[in-house]
């Protein structure tokens, strides 16, 4: 199986906020509302990270 | 020179004694309150007894299969989040070839990994039979792999100890 490295942090965040949703939250709306949260939270990150090590590989 | 440097030569005034000597009274209304158990109608602190036994029994388990601790405090919800969470992340990272640690490593941070992936319970001890070729780390895919692993692992230790938390009453 191959999948690309944004493939692959896409499904790492998807899961893990699924997780942390259901962990932290009770109701499903409030876990929906915290899944989508944490979620585009980690792909912001992981995309700003990516970009400020940008200038160190050139 | 300031007055509150140490030479001053202005006489020091000891702070009256803090500690009640014995010969002294007790006030009667606090007297009263140490004697008197607590009114009936003030709100009593809910008492917690911890059933210590079924939260190791629930963290064995909830280690061994994911969700399975939810499962046993008929959590069914999150056990199946747990499970398919955990499931998912683990047969990605071993499809794609990612290393799984063995228990005697070469440094310490083979020890961390095999730490993470243990933590996998089940799907650690399935690993070889999942992916039958092995791990092939020489590709980025075989690292990415490597890294889902892990994360399944400690993402089912976190569920665990949720379920144990559960288990003691610390969490509802």
């Amino acid at each position: 199986m191959i999948l690309t490295h944004f493939q692959t942090m896409c499904l790492f965040a998807f899961i893990v906020s699924v997780v942390f949703a259901f962990l932290s939250r009770k109701h499903l709306k409030e876990r929906l509302r915290y899944a989508l949260y944490a979620f585009l939270a980690f792909l912001l990150v992981a995309v700003a990270m990516g970009w400020l090590m940008y200038p160190i590989s050139h | 020179m300031p007055e509150d440097t140490p030479n001053s030569l202005e006489p020091f005034e000891a702070p009256a004694p803090a500690v009640q000597t014995p010969g002294m009274a007790l006030d009667p209304t606090e007297t009263r309150e140490m004697l008197e158990p607590p009114s009936p109608t003030a709100p009593d602190p809910a008492p917690r007894h911890p059933n210590e036994l079924l939260a190791l029994v629930v963290a064995i388990v909830g280690w061994t299969l994911p969700g399975g601790g939810h499962l046993l405090l008929r959590r069914w919800g999150r056990a199946l989040v747990a499970f398919g969470a955990v499931a998912i992340l683990a047969f990605v990272g071993l499809k794609m070839r990612g290393n799984v640690f063995p228990p005697r490593g070469a440094d310490a941070f083979d020890f961390l990994g095999f730490i993470a992936d243990a933590g996998a319970g089940v799907f650690y001890l399935l690993a070889k039979t999942v992916e039958a070729a092995g791990p092939d780390v020489s590709r980025a895919a075989g690292d990415y792999g490597t890294r889902l692993v892990a994360a399944a692992g400690v993402l089912n230790l976190l569920i665990m100890l949720d379920a144990v938390q559960i288990a003691r009453g610390e969490k509802s």
